[in-house]
């Protein structure tokens, strides 16, 4: 297993909290985008990597070939920052064989059918059971925007359906 | 008359508005729009009907910093558009630059007037080399 030293699920991939928040206070060697799209999307690759100062390596990856690079050992000697777009795309790669300690949600914003479980996390009923799945798996799921801000622990928030969010916390 | 959005972090954008009304005097035509809250899908749904208002008419939009999500949605909405310039960094005299001379120089012309405004107001002030 590589050392994933943050693995992020955030709507908006790589931006500034990632490049200027965590990856300021991680030195990551590089950061894998793990995402279908992406992968195979030469304008949105480099947009990304033009948002990323050239002495972090860059990887953007289809979710199968995310987690396979991952079993294999690949990354090893690096630290990495990976980063997910959603939840079910993070879920995809862990039913892969791969597993992670901890998950960060760091971004999903407001979309139709999301309710609010802190604000800068919006889960749809399909993400809450998917993260309680992840849960399952012994996946410590925290919510953390940015380095300096408290991690919430979001597992007992995923757990029971329509939990209050202020009362979860 | 050109017009101007301003997209940033937090209430940057807003407040670099209200703030050039205090140097420039009232302007009409520009807009502030904040990502705070927003996924990217929803910015750039916010951004696009905000250009699609303008019917063609040409606009400047400025960022605050490249490789955020502000400068992202921008990047996808700038693809095949030449009614639209993006410029980032955007700083208060750029926007007074723009302020300035929307009316008075070609849309062509506008953005390397704001850009070596804002390159010009970037330097070490020195008392004693005036």
């Amino acid at each position: 297993m590589m050392p994933l030293s943050l693995v992020r699920i955030d709507d908006r991939l790589i931006h500034g909290q990632v490049v200027l928040g965590w990856a300021r206070v991680l030195k990551p060697d590089r950061i894998v985008v793990a995402n279908d799209r992406v992968a195979k999307n030469d304008w949105e690759r480099r947009l990304y990597t033009a948002s990323v100062p050239p002495q972090l390596k860059t990887s953007f990856l289809a979710l199968a070939e995310t987690a396979a690079r991952i079993r294999s050992g690949e990354f090893k000697d690096e630290s990495v920052v990976l980063l997910f777009e959603s939840v079910a795309d993070a879920h995809n790669v862990v039913e892969a064989g791969v597993h992670f300690d901890q998950i960060n949600v760091g971004g999903l914003h407001y979309r139709d059918g999301t309710r609010e479980l802190l604000p800068f996390v919006y889960v749809s009923e399909n993400d809450r059971q998917l993260l309680k799945d992840l849960a399952g798996k012994g996946v410590r799921l925290v919510a953390q925007d940015i380095p300096g801000n408290p991690a919430i622990n979001l597992n007992p928030l995923v757990t029971t359906v329509g939990a209050s969010p202020s009362g979860g916390i | 008359m050109v017009a101007c959005i301003i997209v940033t972090h937090g209430k940057l954008a807003e407040e670099l508005i209200e703030t050039a009304r205090t140097v420039f005097g009232d302007f009409s035509d520009c807009v502030a729009v904040t990502n705070e809250g927003k996924s990217p899908n929803a910015l750039f749904e916010e951004m696009k009907l905000l250009i699609d208002a303008l019917e063609g008419n040409p606009c400047i939009v400025f960022v605050d910093f490249t490789g955020g999500s502000c400068c992202h949605a921008c990047m996808r909405l700038k693809v095949d558009r030449d009614d639209l310039a993006v410029i980032s960094g955007v700083n208060l005299p750029m926007l007074l630059a723009f302020l300035n001379k929307r009316d008075a120089v070609p849309f062509g012309q506008l953005p390397d007037e704001i850009l070596d405004r804002g390159h010009n107001s970037i330097r070490l002030v020195d008392p004693n080399n005036l």
